[in-house]
Parts: C-alpha cells; sequence; structure tokens
C-alpha cells in the first residue's frame, strides 16, 4: 500500500514541480530590473551621470564622457549592502535583513597622446546590479495551490486528489537571493569635433544567483484529522542556482554645450542572456501517524532571455562651484522575451503585465576647493516595470556622496544609497502573498589613481 | 567576437582621423620642402603655434568644467592636465603658469631636436592652453600634410634678427653657433 502511495505520489508532485519550479515572466526582468550601476561618484549624483561621465565608470553611463579623461587611471571600488525587509504575512510582521560586502569594480584607463581631440580606451569589471534579497514569514493561512495536494492518499482511491489547504495551517517561510550581474567591459572614445565625442563599449556580461527556500506548513489545529487526509506537516526547501552570460554593445556620445553644459546620450544594443539553472527540491509530507513521504527532485534548465534596445540620455550644467545633473534612461519592458521552446508561450504575459519605464535619475554637487573636497546628493526614480502597480512599488533613492583628493593623483568617493519601495511577492506555497516594505542601503568605497 | 572587436578598433582608428589628430604633421623648412622634421609630443608647441596659430588642442577653459577646476593646482592637475605633455607644460607641481617667468621650466627634449627654440628661446610657453606669451620669430615653416601655413609676414612670427631662435639662422650657420646646427646637416646626409 505505501509503494502505491509513494508512487502515486511521485508522479504527481514531478508534474507539479515540472510547473512550479518552471521560469516565470519575472525570472526574465529581474535579471536587468533594478540595476544601479556602479561608480561612487556617479551614485552620489543619483546615477545623474549620463551627461558628466568623466572617470573609468563612463564605460557604463555613457562611452563617450570616456575622451574627456586626460590621464591615465587606475579605479578600484569596493561595496557594502544592506538589504532589510519588513515581511508582513496575514497579519504578522517580522524584520529581517541581508548585509554583503562585494568586490565592485576595477578598471583601467588609457587616453592615447593627441595633439588634438581625445582617444581614449578603457577596461574592467564592474557589478551592476545585486540578486540579494530575504524574506521571512509566518502565519495562520487556509490558502494553497495545488503543490500542496496530492494523490494517493487513500489506497483504496489512489487516483482521488486531497488538498493540504482550505484549512488553517501554520505556515512559515524562508527565502533569500544573493548574487550579481557583472560586466566586463572594453571601451574606446574619440573626439569627433571640438564639442562632441563618441564612445563604444563591448560587454561581456556575467551573473551568478544562489535562491534558497524553507517552506513548512504544520497542522496546528488538527484540522484535517480525517483519515485519509490527515496530515500533519509539509516542509519543502528549494534551491535554485542560475548562471547568466551575454554580450552587448553601447554606443555613447557627450556634447559640450558653450563652456557650462554637456548633452550625453546612449544606446544600449539588444541582447541575449543565456541562463543555466540548476536546481533541486526536497520535499515531505507527515501524517498524523507518523507515516512520511519525500518528493526529491533535481534537475538542470537552460533558456535564453532577450532584452531590448535601451537609451539613455542627460544634461550636465557647470554652475561655478556647483554641478546640476539629470538624466533618464528609457527601457520597454514589454519587448523582453524568452527565446526557449515552451517559454516562448509566455511572451505573451510581458506585453500584457509589463510596460516601458523611464528612469529618472537627478544630481548635484559642490566642490569645496578649500578642503579639496567635493559634496554630492541625488535622487534615483525607479518606476516598477509591473502594470497596474501602486505608486509605492515604484524604487526611489536617495543618494549622498563625498569625494576628496588624497593628493593631486589619487581620490577617494564614498557614495551612500538609500532605497525605500513595497512588493508583494508569491509562489505556489504562497498564494496568499507576503506584502514587503524593502529599505535598501549601500555604500560604496571607490579609489581612483590617476597617472 | 574577436573580428568585431577589431571592427571597433578599426573604426575608432577612423573616426579618430576625422577631428582628433594622434601624428602631428611633419614640418618642414619654406625653402625647403623636402627636408622633414617629425614633431613629438615633448616638442616645443609654441615655436609654430602662436597666438593666431594656436595649438590643435581644444582649450581646456572651452570644455565645461566646475570653476574651481582651473584655480586650483591640485583638482586642475586632476582632471586636465594630460600625462603625456605635463612636463613641457606644468611645472614639478603640475599645475598651470599663466604668467611669468618661464626661465624655471625643464629643457626638454624639443630643444634638442629643435635647437632653434631652444636655449635662450623665451616662446616655451607653460600655458595649457597654448598661448604663446612673448614668441617671436622669423622663419617662416609650413605644416606639411593637412595642415595650416604660417606667413613671413605675420605680426606673431619671430623676427629676423633673432637668429638663435630661427631655423634659417641655424641652417646658414656655419657650425660656430651651436652645436646643434651640426647635427641637423648630419641628419640631412
Amino acid at each position: 500500500m505505501i509503494k502505491i502511495l509513494n508512487i502515486s505520489l511521485l508522479l504527481i508532485i514531478l508534474v507539479l514541480l515540472s510547473l512550479s519550479l518552471a521560469q516565470g515572466t519575472y525570472d526574465a526582468i529581474r535579471i536587468t530590473d533594478n540595476e544601479l550601476g556602479f561608480g561612487a561618484r556617479a551614485l552620489g549624483m543619483g546615477g545623474a551621470y549620463v551627461g558628466v561621465a568623466d572617470d573609468y565608470s563612463a564605460i557604463y553611463w555613457n562611452p563617450g564622457g570616456l575622451a574627456q579623461m586626460r590621464k591615465m587611471e587606475f579605479w578600484m571600488e569596493l561595496s557594502n549592502l544592506n538589504y532589510g525587509n519588513s515581511v508582513e504575512f496575514q497579519g504578522n510582521v517580522k524584520d529581517v535583513s541581508t548585509s554583503a560586502t562585494k568586490f565592485n569594480s576595477i578598471g583601467f584607463t588609457f587616453p592615447i597622446p593627441t595633439y588634438r581631440g581625445s582617444l581614449v580606451f578603457a577596461f574592467g569589471y564592474q557589478r551592476l546590479k545585486d540578486f540579494e534579497y530575504q524574506n521571512e514569514f509566518s502565519g495562520i493561512s487556509a490558502e494553497g495551490t495545488d503543490r500542496l495536494s496530492f494523490s494517493g492518499v487513500d489506497p483504496d482511491n489512489p487516483n482521488d486528489i486531497y488538498d493540504f489547504f482550505g484549512r488553517d495551517v501554520e505556515k512559515t517561510g524562508y527565502a533569500s537571493d544573493d548574487g550579481s550581474i557583472n560586466q566586463w567591459s572594453f571601451a574606446g572614445a574619440v573626439d569627433v569635433s571640438p564639442t562632441a565625442s563618441v564612445g563604444l563599449a563591448l560587454n561581456f556580461w556575467t551573473g551568478k544567483s544562489n535562491y534558497l527556500q524553507d517552506f513548512d506548513q504544520f497542522d496546528i489545529y488538527n484540522n484535517f484529522d480525517m483519515y485519509p487526509a490527515d496530515f500533519n506537516e509539509y516542509i519543502e526547501n528549494r534551491k535554485i542556482s542560475s548562471k547568466y552570460s551575454s554580450f552587448n554593445a553601447k554606443f555613447g556620445a557627450l556634447f559640450k554645450v558653450g563652456n557650462q553644459a554637456r548633452i550625453g546620450l546612449g544606446i544600449e544594443s539588444p541582447q541575449t542572456f543565456k541562463v543555466k539553472e540548476d536546481y533541486s527540491s526536497d520535499g515531505i509530507l507527515y501524517f498524523d501517524n507518523g507515516e512520511n513521504f519525500t518528493f526529491p527532485e533535481e534537475g538542470n534548465f537552460e533558456y535564453n532571455v532577450k532584452i531590448p534596445f535601451r537609451f539613455s540620455g542627460g544634461v550636465s550644467v557647470a554652475l561655478g562651484k556647483i554641478l546640476l545633473s539629470g538624466s533618464t534612461k528609457y527601457t520597454d519592458w514589454s519587448q523582453v522575451k524568452f527565446d526557449t521552446g515552451d517559454l516562448n508561450d509566455l511572451n505573451r504575459n510581458f506585453k500584457t503585465g509589463y510596460r516601458g519605464t523611464f528612469k529618472l535619475n537627478f544630481g548635484a554637487e559642490l566642490g569645496i576647493p578649500l578642503y579639496d573636497s567635493q559634496i554630492r546628493a541625488g535622487y534615483i526614480y525607479d518606476p516598477t516595470p509591473l502594470k497596474n502597480m501602486p505608486s509605492d512599488n515604484n524604487r526611489k533613492y536617495l543618494t549622498f556622496g563625498l569625494g576628496t583628493l588624497i593628493d593631486r593623483m589619487f581620490k577617494i568617493d564614498i557614495a551612500y544609497l538609500r532605497g525605500t519601495w513595497k512588493q508583494t511577492t508569491y509562489d505556489d506555497l504562497t498564494p496568499e502573498g507576503t506584502f514587503e516594505d524593502i529599505t535598501y542601503q549601500k555604500l560604496l568605497l571607490n579609489f581612483a589613481y590617476r597617472f | 567576437m574577436n573580428y568585431k572587436i577589431y571592427l571597433v578598433f578599426l573604426s575608432f582608428v577612423i573616426m579618430a582621423g576625422c577631428y582628433t589628430v594622434i601624428k602631428h604633421p611633419a614640418v618642414s623648412d619654406s625653402d625647403n620642402a623636402s627636408f622633414q622634421h617629425p614633431v613629438y609630443f615633448s616638442d616645443d608647441c609654441n615655436s609654430c603655434h602662436t597666438t593666431d596659430q594656436p595649438l590643435l588642442m581644444t582649450p581646456q577653459e572651452e570644455i565645461p568644467r566646475l570653476n574651481y577646476i582651473y584655480n586650483n593646482d591640485r583638482w586642475y592637475y586632476y582632471y586636465e592636465s594630460p600625462w603625456w605633455s605635463r612636463d613641457i607644460f606644468y611645472q614639478s607641481g603640475g599645475y598651470p603658469v599663466n604668467s611669468g617667468d618661464n626661465s624655471t621650466l625643464p629643457t626638454t627634449s624639443a630643444r634638442r631636436r629643435f635647437p632653434g627654440a631652444g636655449g635662450n628661446d623665451q616662446s616655451v610657453s607653460n600655458n595649457p592652453i597654448g598661448v604663446a606669451g612673448s614668441n617671436t620669430g622669423s622663419s617662416t615653416r609650413i605644416i606639411s600634410g593637412d595642415s595650416t601655413s604660417t606667413s613671413g609676414n605675420n605680426s606673431n612670427i619671430r623676427q629676423a634678427d633673432d637668429k638663435s631662435s630661427t631655423r634659417e639662422g641655424q641652417r646658414n650657420s656655419d657650425g660656430d653657433q651651436n652645436s646643434n646646427v651640426r647635427k641637423v646637416d648630419r641628419k640631412k646626409k
């Protein structure tokens, strides 16, 4: 009898797993969503750097800006991220956080000696987006999906399906993610007129994400006490390790307007991310009489995600000791696509569920030459790619920064970012959703040596 | 992917030809066009480029920058001074000197290659934008290739009597002016 039960359960679970661990549209969107970029000076100015771009970080913000550099630059950056999440589940609130210190960037810029104009090359590595995420919840709920439905429970009618939901149980869960999306870049920029520079960056993208999830559902009130559906507890642990790779190019241009303003433009080519996922899931179901059944599952999956063109533009104005800048980046998330077999069926969901967004960046920098320092502040408004979401789902960052020349060749910049937004996370084990207040804090420390 | 990188590199080189100049056109004398002198970054730009014939480089002040960058030696050095020409344009601190005595400027290879600009020549500029100070000279020089020529009746060119700083003066000399003249003659042979 137990054998029949096991086989039957396993079959059902295999089918369910193939659905439940399958990719959703957000698996594609999340690769480049909430991409902050790098550079302590740039982010201290709220990422409004398309029209400034006069250090190594121009390789990301506007490769055309590299042409402004007159010196070789060795660049290095570290970051510390603190991700805080206040999770509400069924009326219970839990505050959790995670932190990570990472090597954020290393790069080298080499201007070719010129008699007129400028010709500059740069190469390096930078971390553009962090996958850090943390969620813990606990609460009473009666909701569920067919992930919590089981057949083979009744040996006499093995095809009958019994749900381990519909009555209150205690659910507890934990989920975390870490990793990042990174770039290896090679770029060149050249002055094509006294007032115009163009640049091109060739980017090889890599990335990694490690997602862990623990879920426990316990029949705390003994609501499931009737044989054969005398469920007691269901536990599931999931791991999904994803690796990302892609190649693209970014064209940038910088125009000098008078002796006070600069206008920057950027076009990022479409790209295809290859995603390789290794996944595993261990589920175990306990009955009141102590019987238990395990549902191990593991495998790997590969799929492609196509990201469309992205456009950016920015302006900066130098007014005495003050530098004001603003920039925007347009991404049409509805054009993101899967490019792999069955996943193509999901592509219509990008059209219906996602939208184009203008990310807005504003920044200011005040020079304090007496102390060889610059202080900065900025604001980032990053709308959620999802359609029809409340405005508090849009991400808003306040940024601050400080830069100081240690001597005439060595500069240190630090930046602090604080972002806040709300989001709701669903999955097949918690269809009720967890309502999350995110506080994202990042500290960047940047060393630049010009010689 | 490799060929793309080469393509990109090639496109930069082509684009660089539109405006950016990475190799200075050779300089020849007006009376002997076949006699050409290579020009190096370390050469004295103002021996040819005067107020009316400014350096090819875009004047730095025309590039949008915060004002303190121009008024502070450290910031100026960090952002603006090219690594390849600081020994000409900047004193030890890398700070542009806009006026005053130039005699403290270091001797550069320019004067060894172009002796006419060396010695007690006062035309060496330490101004990063290449505006000559008391630059004088009489030689008529033709910049070969796509570039400009200067004529002898230009008020900013050197006076004929400033023999120590003229190409012609060197070429006509019998070798007793300075040893650099002989060096040029040897090259001709």
